[in-house]
């Protein structure tokens, strides 16, 4: 079930409606619970076995972790709680890749004999509860965390219907303790979490969907050169289309939580007003960027040790960063041009942070358009079918091309740059200061018109159904 | 109890602005409400009315209702002339098996679908193909366009889909305010810009996928042009005789495993008129093309042209008939397919009607 479709309004609209009635906190929980799996059921309904199955093994995993003493025993508790859980997330999604690569090692050596490549259905938000649960049993083994006493809770944290599929990745830490008190959301929690909903769908369906999708899918599916033009308006259409289409799915699911009265991380703080990558990375999907520095390159060493050896933690956690977005190598090239980028930019930092002239507001701007270009370049990889078509697109933003005749008209040309264009502003503007800070000033009313106006904007102007970009991870 | 490496940070979690929530949510669903309302007045004042949008959805919605095993269903697939011409409830009064299944979808070619029920082992219903020339003499790939889409999408469809489609049907079918905020309509463009009282659309589709024109309300002489220009843009010009006899030879298999499982296949060829009829006969001559069909497979072929009942139905826009012949056209289509179709008590009726046609008329 995706949040921008009938069949959400309808279930939204009876599970707040449940959550208003005066039942008991356990009693709302369940229905919360169900309503979880009845929501991941919607997909595809026998998948929720293995979300459950995962929710059982995991709780009782992590009481035992928890409980016992010896360490040995603790220690091959959590090693097996990661085989199980990262090796379903292994065969799910990295099965066939894991496979056709072996095929390719074979046909390399010469060996005719191909393994078969397995068919698998790739399992929803696999890799968003995968990563939630293997955050939380590792807190408990390393008793930074109590584990829950509740099964229900436990469950409930896992399987919470705003951040189930596409994030945000959330922390036991931050939900848990927030199942154990009754809560009931108040008018400003109701009212500001309607008000993200309605952004993140306006994001989604209008600025993503309708504006911007056509553009990038138009360049980036044609199988041969393509204009100079071209290229860039298009990735600069997907640049924008990315950032809405899953910044609009987070804020549709914090402000779905906030509903119901839990409050969620915020998983975007304007990125594309980042001053250079560390700082891109702090606002860009953080809830996966914290937890891969928190579980991956700080437990390698982090920042820590010989210099060779703080590349080696940035680079490896950016290419397992870029691998978890999908079975494919051109997303590890993705995350191998981020970690390109941040250890060029820790070089920098290191013979030119000190420079009062970075502080000018002019150098900054820059700055800020200079982050946001490079990161244009990774995008290619990460939008393109395969590394022919990559290359060829990142070929022709730098002018090699034999394409002349433009597959965009002027008029989308002008649309793109002004929406994008917007978007870097409005991200360089803000980057300072929160989306509550900004509506803190604004009249209640012009809150309320400008939430009618989207509304208005997304009932007359529904566009194509698209599913979420992220759901494939 | 948070973690010393944990990213916990209370400013990190939206803490909501402080005012008068209460009053801003309620002015702002009243606000939607009036407005809703309001531009539904308008688009209902313009002569707008509800009609369903297609998508993969609905063509999954009906593809659900074919039964398997029910040698007796009839499943309609084709174009927009099946969509326009044929009453799926006129057939099914015919017929007395429930309504036929329409999934014809607007300008595409059938052949996926024609292929996907062939693969389908338990599908052994009457399939009835729209045959346009272009489509399945012209040699249309089965794996693209947005039929072969549909069918792709019934095969990974969700299980949410079938709450879906109806909730989206039925809102569809209410309110027209969807159909005001189509940015491409061109009367509401027309309204944007110079305030003038736009059309209706001159069609208007039913949650079962029919398609009602009413071209009384249409730019008939721009509707035939623009066909014109579309079908010399896919067929610039006449396609050698091997390359027919190709596009025709690949339907045979599929045709005979649908038989092979006691289903049956109606190849029938709907009302066209005009210089788009000539046009279709230049590049699709009739001898080499539907002639070689009538040959070649042992599916049943019906030509409208072959049909003075049939062919005694005007297509104002030279595709399709106006709303108000579609059931008398269906009726009439309803005797010929008695007449020509085999049942268990008749299984020679194929050879019975084409022996006998006296009604059948020379080209």
């Amino acid at each position: 079930m995706v949040f921008n479709s009938y069949s959400f309004l309808v279930f939204f609209a009876v599970n707040v409606a449940l959550f208003l009635l005066p039942l008991p906190w356990t009693i709302k929980k369940i229905n919360l619970l169900v309503a979880s799996y009845l929501f991941y059921a919607a997909w595809n309904p026998p998948f929720v076995l293995l979300l459950m199955l995962s929710a059982v093994v995991d709780y009782w995993l992590a009481r035992w972790i928890g409980a016992s003493e010896n360490e040995g025993f603790r220690k091959c508790l959590l090693l097996g709680s990661l085989i199980m859980n990262l090796g379903l997330q292994a065969l799910f999604k990295y099965g066939r890749f894991i496979v056709e690569n072996f095929n390719g090692v074979l046909g390399f050596c010469g060996v005719e004999e191909q393994a078969p490549l397995p068919d698998l259905i790739l399992p929803l938000g696999i890799s968003f509860y995968t990563f939630e649960t293997v955050s939380y049993l590792i807190d408990v083994y390393r008793r930074r965390l109590q584990p829950s006493r509740s099964f229900l809770d436990y469950a409930l944290f896992l399987t919470f219907f705003p951040h189930l599929v596409a994030g945000p990745i959330v922390r036991a830490e931050d939900f848990l303790p927030q199942c154990a008190i009754p809560r009931r959301p108040t008018w400003s929690q109701f009212g500001w979490g309607a008000s993200l909903m309605l952004l993140g769908m306006f994001q989604k369906i209008i600025l993503a969907d309708l504006v911007l999708a056509g553009a990038a899918d138009r360049v980036y599916v044609v199988n041969a050169p393509v204009a100079t033009s071209d290229a860039w308006f298009g990735t600069l259409a997907f640049a924008g289309q990315i950032f809405f289409d899953f910044a609009g799915y987070s804020t549709c699911g914090i402000g779905a939580a906030l509903c119901l009265g839990f409050a969620l991380k915020t998983n975007f703080k304007f990125p594309y007003g980042a001053i250079g990558f560390s700082d891109f990375w702090r606002r860009w999907h953080i809830s996966l960027s914290s937890w891969l520095r928190d579980y991956l390159y700080i437990p390698m060493g982090g920042s820590r040790g010989a210099q060779a050896a703080v590349c080696r933690n940035l680079m490896a956690t950016m290419l397992l960063g870029g691998l978890w977005h999908g079975a494919d190598w051109k997303f590890v090239a993705w995350g191998g041009l981020h970690g390109g980028y941040l250890l060029g930019e820790r070089g920098l930092r290191h013979y030119f942070g000190h420079w009062k002239i970075l502080e000018w507001p002019l150098v900054r701007g820059l700055l800020i358009l200079a982050t946001f270009v490079l990161v244009l370049f990774t995008w290619v990889y990460f939008r393109a079918d395969n590394f022919a078509s990559a290359n060829r697109i990142l070929a022709s933003m730098f002018g090699w091309t034999t394409a002349t005749e433009s597959v965009l008209g002027s008029a989308r040309k002008i649309g793109i740059g002004a929406v994008l264009l917007g978007l870097v502003l409005v991200h360089t503007l803000m980057r300072d200061k929160s989306l509550e800070d900004v509506a803190a000033k604004i009249p209640w009313y012009a809150v309320a018109g400008f939430g009618a106006i989207l509304a208005m904007i997304i009932i007359l102007f529904p566009g194509e159904e698209r599913a979420f970009i992220y759901f494939q991870f | 109890m948070p973690s010393s490496t944990s990213s916990f940070d209370p400013t990190d979690t939206p803490q909501p602005p402080q005012g008068p929530w209460r009053k801003t949510v309620l002015l702002g669903a009243g606000l939607i409400i009036v407005a809703s309302l309001a531009l539904e007045l308008l688009g209902r004042g313009f002569g707008l009315t509800p009609q369903v949008i297609d998508d993969g959805d609905l063509w999954c919605a009906e593809r659900a209702k074919v039964r398997p095993g029910d040698t007796e269903q009839m499943v309609l697939v084709g174009a927009s002339r099946m969509q326009m011409d044929v009453v799926p409830e006129v057939l099914a009064k015919h017929f007395e098996r429930g309504n036929p299944v329409q999934l014809a979808v607007n300008g595409r070619s059938s052949t996926p679908a024609l292929k996907d029920f062939a693969a389908d082992p338990t599908f052994n219903g009457i399939l009835l193909c729209d045959v346009m020339p272009g489509h399945y003499f012209g040699g249309q790939k089965e794996d693209s366009g947005t039929q072969a889409t549909y069918v792709q999408h019934w095969h990974s469809r969700s299980f949410v889909s079938s709450i879906e489609r109806p909730l989206s049907t039925a809102l569809q079918s209410m309110a027209t305010l969807r159909l005001l905020g189509w940015a491409r309509d061109e009367g509401t463009q027309v309204w944007w810009k110079t305030g003038r009282k736009p059309k209706p659309v001159h069609v208007r589709m039913l949650a079962n996928r029919s398609i009602i024109a009413d071209f009384k309300t249409a730019k008939i002489d721009q509707i035939r042009a623009l066909y014109l220009r579309d079908f010399h843009r896919a067929y610039p010009e006449a396609l050698s005789e091997d390359k027919i006899e190709q596009n025709i030879s690949r339907l045979e298999p599929w045709v005979k495993e649908i038989q092979a499982r006691g289903g049956r296949v109606v190849f029938l060829r709907l009302p066209v008129a005009g210089q788009l009829r000539d046009e279709e006969d230049r590049v699709f001559p009739v001898e080499r093309c539907w002639k070689r069909l009538e040959e070649t497979s042992s599916a049943i072929c019906i030509n409208f042209a072959d049909y003075p009942y049939l062919a005694r139905f005007e297509c104002p826009d030279g595709s399709h008939l106006d709303g108000a012949d579609r059931e008398a056209f269906t009726n009439e289509l309803a005797k010929v397919l008695k007449e020509k179709l085999p049942s268990p008590a008749n299984p020679q009726a194929k050879q019975i009607a084409t022996g006998s046609a006296a009604s059948r008329i020379p080209h």
